[in-house]
C-alpha cells in the first residue's frame, strides 16, 4: 500500500518546492526587521519613527501582493495550482503569541524585575543559544545538514547580536534581518530553479 | 477483503484521493503532474470519484483559458480515513 500520509504531504511539499513560502517569509522578516532597526537608530525618532513603521507595514503588504501576481503567473501555470490545507501551525502561533503577551502583561505587573530583565542584553543572545542547541540536537536525531548548518549560523549570531550598540527592540530587528536574508534568498534560488526545470506549457488549459 | 471500497482501492484513484486529502483545492495539471495520468485516464478517475461524491469538481476560466478544480468532499475524506484504517488493520492480521 502506498504511503498515504507521504502522498498527502505532496501537496504542501510543492508549494515549498516553488520557494515562495521562503521567499515571502524572509522577505517579511527582512522588512519588518529593517523597519525595528531603522527606528531605533534614528537620531530624532518622534513621528518619523511611526512613518518607518507604518512604510514597513504598507511594504510588507506590497511584497504578499506582488508574490501572490507572480505565484499565479510564474508557479501555477507550470506546475498546478495547490491550495493549502488550514495549517495547525498557523493556529498553534497565534497562541503562542497570546499566551506570551498575557504572560507579558502578567509577570510584568507582579514582579517589576521581569520587565527589566527583557531589557538586559544577555536576553538575545540567550535566546540564540537556546534555539541553536534545540537546532543542533534536532539536527544529530534527524541527520539533516540544513539544520545543523542553521543551528551553528544561530549560534554565531549570538555574540554578533550582543555586541551590538542598540536596544533589544533594535537586536530583535537586527536578528529578524540576519534570519530573512538568507530565507528570502533561499526561496528566489529555489523559485529560479523551479522556473528552469518548469518549462510554460502550452496554454492548451487543463482538464 | 470483501467490504473494501472499491472506488478508493484503485491505486490511482487512491493517490488522487490521498493528495487531495492534503489541500483545499488542486487544480487538473497538478493532479496530473502528481499521478503521472494521462489527460483522459484522470478524467474518467475523477469522473469515477465525483459519481460516488467522494470528490467535487469547479469548472471555471482563468482569463480565457478552461481551469479544472478539485476538492475532496467531507464522505470522500472519510472514506479515506475508513479505508485507511481497515488497512491497517488488515496489515496488522498478517
Amino acid at each position: 500500500m502506498a504511503n498515504l500520509d507521504q502522498i498527502a504531504g505532496r501537496p504542501a511539499q510543492y508549494l515549498s518546492e516553488t520557494g515562495t513560502p521562503q521567499l515571502l517569509g524572509g522577505l517579511v522578516f527582512l522588512i519588518v526587521g529593517s523597519s525595528a532597526l531603522i527606528q531605533t537608530l534614528m537620531i530624532t525618532p518622534g513621528n518619523l519613527s511611526l512613518v518607518v513603521q507604518y512604510a514597513g507595514l504598507c511594504l510588507v503588504g506590497i511584497v504578499a501582493w506582488r508574490l501572490s501576481a507572480l505565484k499565479q503567473k510564474m508557479v501555477f501555470p507550470r506546475g498546478g495550482y495547490v491550495e493549502p490545507r488550514g495549517r495547525k501551525w498557523t493556529w498553534l502561533g497565534a497562541a503562542l503569541v497570546a499566551i506570551t503577551g498575557l504572560a507579558y502583561s502578567v509577570f510584568g505587573d507582579r514582579w517589576p524585575g521581569f520587565r527589566e530583565a527583557l531589557k538586559s542584553p544577555l536576553l538575545w543572545p540567550a535566546f540564540l543559544i537556546v534555539f541553536a542547541i534545540l537546532s543542533l540536537d534536532s539536527a544529530w536525531r534527524q541527520k539533516s545538514a540544513l539544520r545543523l548548518w542553521f543551528g551553528v549560523y544561530m549560534a554565531c549570531l549570538a555574540p554578533l547580536v550582543w555586541l551590538l550598540r542598540v536596544n533589544n527592540y533594535g537586536r530583535s530587528g537586527a536578528l529578524m534581518v540576519a534570519i530573512g536574508a538568507p530565507i528570502a534568498v533561499a526561496g528566489a534560488l529555489r523559485l529560479r530553479r523551479f522556473v528552469r526545470l518548469n518549462p510554460m506549457p502550452p496554454e492548451t488549459g487543463n482538464g | 477483503m470483501d467490504d473494501v471500497d472499491r472506488v478508493i482501492h484503485e491505486p490511482a484513484r487512491l493517490r488522487i484521493v490521498a493528495l487531495l486529502s492534503g489541500a483545499e483545492q488542486v487544480d487538473f495539471l497538478f493532479l496530473m503532474r502528481e499521478t503521472g495520468l494521462t489527460k483522459g485516464n484522470l478524467s474518467s478517475h475523477l469522473a469515477k470519484l465525483e459519481e460516488s461524491a467522494y470528490v467535487e469538481i469547479e469548472k471555471k476560466f482563468r482569463g480565457k483559458i478552461p481551469l479544472t478544480l478539485a476538492s475532496l468532499t467531507p464522505k470522500g475524506r472519510a472514506a479515506l480515513k475508513a479505508y485507511s484504517k481497515q488497512m491497517n488493520g488488515l496489515l496488522r492480521q498478517l
